[in-house]
Parts: C-alpha cells; structure tokens; sequence
C-alpha cells in the first residue's frame, strides 16, 4: 500500500537563451532555493530528468553532476531518460520513491540546456525522439513524421489546414494571460496560418520552440508536505503506457494508445469528468489533439472545432494547458512534464495568480496532467488532487 | 546526427530484400522485430519477410527546418505515408529529383517500394546513405506532370 504523497514546493526558471548559464548553473539555480527552504538532512534523494545533456554537451550521468553541484552528493541520485518526457518520468519515479517509504522527501529536477545549438540543431534533437532503428534510415524526421499525422488527420475528418491554428492560438492566448510566456503578443488562429509552413500542413507554430529552462519540485510524504507548504497537493493517481514506436506500425496512427492507457490507469474510476484543468504535451499541435481525443475529451475530429469554440481557453469549462504549455511558456527538452506538476502545484494550491483557474481553487478539485514521449511511444499521467 | 556505419551494414540485407518482420502467426506485417506481437499477441513468432512492393500514399507532406531569424525553412524533403498492399505500412521519403514539386499531387497515388540514395549533402567522409523510397510508375508520374502542367500543385 502506497503512502499519500503530495507536491510541497516548487520553482521554476523563465525559458530563455541563456549562453551565460550551464546545464549546472541552471540546476544551481531552480533547486537551491528549495535547498535553501528546507532542513539540511531532510532531502533524501533526488531524481534528475536531463535528456538534453548527451545530446548537446556529450555529458552522461549528467544526475551526478546535478548532485554534486547542489551539494546532495550524499544522497540516492538518479537519471530519468524518457526523451521529451523524462521529467515527468523522474517525478513518477519520485513519487514512487516516497510512496513506498524509501524517502521521506525527495527532490526532483528537471534542466534543459539547448541554445548552445543553433535552431536547427535544436530541432534536431527531436529526432533523437523517433525510432532510431527503423524510422531514422528511412530518412524521417520528428517534424516529417508530426506532418504526416497532421495530413492524415485532417484527410480523414475532412478539415482545412487553418483549422490546426486553434492549437496554437489557444495555448498562446493561455500563456500570455497567464503571465510566464517568450510570446510578445499571443496570435490569432488567422495569424498562425500565416506562419512559415515547416512541415505541412504544419507551421513553425505547431511547433514548441526549444529553450532553456529548468523545474524543481519536492515531492514528500503527506504529512511533512503539510508542514513545509500552506498548500500541498496530493498525487491521486499515477499512469504510465507505452506504444508502438514505429508509427507507421500502429493499427491506428492517429490514437495515441499510450496516451489512452496512461490516462485511464492514473483516473481510476473516476475518469476525466469534472476535471478543474488538464495538461497535456503540446510539443507539436497534432500531438496535442490526438492525445485530447484519445483519452476522450473530445470525439475524433473534432477537437479544433471544439478549440475553436474556446475549449481550453481560460475560462471555458475544461481549461487545457492553463499556463500555455510548451507552445505557450516554451519546451524544455525533458523538463515539460515537471513543469505541468508545478503548474499542477500553483493552480490546486491557488496560487497560479491571474491565470488560476476557478474551478481548481476548490476543495477536493482535481486536475489531470499527460506528458508525451516523442510522437506518443510513451505516456505519463498524473492526477492531483487540493485537499478537501 | 551523424551516420551509423555499422547499423547501415547490419541492415544492408534487409534493405536490398525490402524486408519487415512478418508474425508466424497471424502473418501481418510489421516494419520493427517484436518479441510479441502486437496483433494477436503470439511470442518469438516474428521472421523476416519481404514487404509487399507496392502501396497508395495515405498522407503527404514537405518536412523541413526553420532557420533561426531568418524565416525560412532549408532542407525540405517529400515524405509520404504509404498503405502497402496486404495491409502493412511504411512512412518514407519519396523518390525523384522532381519529387517536390510532385509532392502535393501524389495523394492517393500508386507507388512502388525503392531502394535509393536517402541523404543527397553528407560529409565526404561518410558513406552514401540508402534506403527505401517511395517510388511514382513512369506512367503514374508522367501523368501527374502534365496534369501539373509540368511543375506540380504549388504548396
């Protein structure tokens, strides 16, 4: 039987470019606050999400060089590799951790370190996301298979390419409202259209722009989260699913069956209904859409429609990705899954300033968050729960 | 990311026999070896098995890369998802020196499987890349060109 464990504390850097801070400048600085905010010896273990340091700095182990930098050397450490999706990964791990009372309190950091890459080396590093055994010889990449689907997708339901703009422009509108955006401005669904196409019907838009950011998260047993935060939040359920990782191979390439199963296996019997808000991957609109129809938000096809209605938007009555997700607030390369559990933390702790969501203000609400693993070969889900 | 010389060595016979991974026993066809099917779910039943030749492009599309502030987008290259006869599937480039301008009007159309030059710019101390394309008939592209008026559907 698992322990309840909630989300204490959390920080979070502002995605940027940033040549003047390393991976380990940036670890230094979204953890050692929390370090700084809690006894000495009570941290006893840390879990670190950071796929983008062998990519871009040939760096292995980088969870070592995190430990060692934060002074937890002492402590368990250990390195999540999930691609895009490894922060979730790492909290789950955490939260598993905690649960099963190996650790009273651990903590979790996500770094993504990139803009020493040029922007299309940046893309590039979402290849890394695809099978690199059978898809990569054939010539694909992570923006011509995401093109692919996107084609797929609107010959079978009979829509227009613009009709994929309301991705984007709900996300930024989501984003800028809420404050923590890299957009100057949050575009239309007209705009969006106007955008360079990059993989069509796909824009530079559907694509979230890579920076550098990084999350930290302390996850504890439920009783010292009530001591160190005012407003702790429970993990209520925890699913994690896999895919086929070839596309082409899936009986079905436009459902995200991981995405599906992690969804149901973290909602239980309670399912998605009355959810306060819920995150999900945006790091290439069609993954977006395909993940919210597979997990049954909407019926095939009709999710931008339904987003073109203001599903989603602040306001509306399902809020999907309150903080603009990875669209809107920018994608950290393995750190995105962290960040929908801090946005989790300050939306259920009402903290999330002028973005808060109202529903998720209220006793007992829940939210549910879905991180992807590349074009969906693996799925994380988290459900959070305010206490009653 | 640069060329795996041996991984291209180890597929070398898979490729020049356009091969997948066929399930001994249910007999559908998979581009990747699984231990278990997942179709019928039977174990170690996967062996090797040509690809069926020939297909219909389901899904198209011209991948590229943005280039940072300049607003564009190099490296573009047509790639198409293609229901293979016998009910397999593959996701490829597709072949040709004008494949890009024929790119937009190849839905739909019969293609056949190919093994071709994948990578056209490498480093000259990398081997030549090959793999499967997806290829028009010299019929099915000659029609396509003139019904393109010989430049193909503008994106």
């Amino acid at each position: 039987m698992m322990r309840p464990v909630s989300l204490a504390l959390e920080n979070a850097l502002a995605p940027e470019h940033d040549w003047r801070r390393s991976a380990a400048d940036l670890a230094i600085e979204v953890a050692g606050p929390l370090c700084q905010r809690v006894p000495p010896d009570l941290i006893d273990a840390l879990f670190v999400a950071a796929p983008a340091a062998l990519l871009v700095d040939g760096q292995a182990a980088q969870g070592a060089v995190v430990a060692d930098r934060l002074g937890l050397a002492v402590v368990p450490c250990y390195q999540l590799e999930a691609g895009d999706a490894s922060g979730a990964a790492a909290l789950h791990a955490a939260v598993a951790q905690v649960g099963a009372g190996l650790a009273r309190a651990a903590l979790v950091v996500a770094v993504s370190k990139v803009s020493d890459r040029s922007e299309r080396e940046r893309a590039a590093l979402c290849d890394s996301l695809i099978d690199r055994e059978v898809e990569a010889p054939l010539g694909l990449t992570y923006q011509a298979l995401c093109g692919l689907l996107a084609d797929l997708y609107l010959v079978r339901h009979k829509l227009k390419p613009g009709d994929l703009a309301h991705v984007v422009a709900k996300n930024a509108a989501n984003a800028v409202a809420g404050g923590e955006t890299f957009l100057p401005h949050a575009p239309s669904a007209i705009e969006v259209r106007r955008d360079i196409p990059v993989a069509p019907p796909l824009v530079r838009s559907d694509f979230a722009p890579l920076f550098d950011t990084a999350t930290a998260l302390l996850v504890a047993e439920a009783p010292l989260a009530r001591e160190l935060a005012a407003a702790p939040v429970e993990i209520a359920g925890l699913g994690a699913a896999g895919d086929l990782t070839v596309v082409a191979d899936r009986p079905d390439p436009l459902r995200l069956e991981a995405a599906a199963r992690a969804a149901s296996k973290a909602t239980g019997a309670r399912g998605i209904d009355g959810l306060a808000f819920l995150e999900v991957s945006s790091a290439c609109s069609i993954l977006e859409l395909l993940a919210v129809e597979s997990i049954g938000v909407t019926a095939p096809g009709t999710a931008t429609g339904r987003y073109k209605d203001g599903l989603g938007r602040a306001g509306s009555p399902l809020c999907i990705n309150p903080g603009g997700g990875a669209q809107g607030r920018g994608f950290g390369f393995g750190a995105s899954g962290l960040e929908q559990a801090r946005e989790a933390l300050l939306q259920l702790g009402a903290g999330a300033g002028k973005r808060q969501v109202a529903a998720a203000s209220q006793p007992g609400a829940c939210a549910l968050s879905l991180c992807l693993a590349g074009l969906g070969s693996q799925a994380f889900a988290t459900l959070y729960r305010r206490p009653a | 990311m640069s060329h795996n010389v041996v991984a291209t060595w180890r597929g070398r016979g898979a490729l020049l026999g356009r091969e997948g991974w066929r399930c001994g026993a249910c007999q559908r066809l998979w581009l990747a070896r699984r231990r278990v099917c997942a179709g019928c779910g039977a174990v170690d039943r996967a062996e090797r098995a040509a690809l069926p030749r020939r297909g219909t492009v389901a899904a198209l599309s011209v991948a590229g890369a943005a280039v940072e502030h300049l607003d564009q987008v190099t490296g573009r290259k047509p790639v198409v998802l293609v229901e293979l006869t016998g009910g397999a599937r593959i996701a490829c480039l597709l072949a040709h020196a004008d494949s890009m301008t024929l790119a937009t009007a190849v839905r739909d159309q019969p293609v056949r499987l190919a093994v071709r030059r994948i990578a056209l710019a490498i480093d000259a101390s990398e081997p030549i890349p090959y793999g499967l394309k997806a290829a028009l008939d010299l019929e099915t592209r000659a029609a396509l060109k003139a019904s393109t008026g010989g430049e193909g559907k503008k994106e």
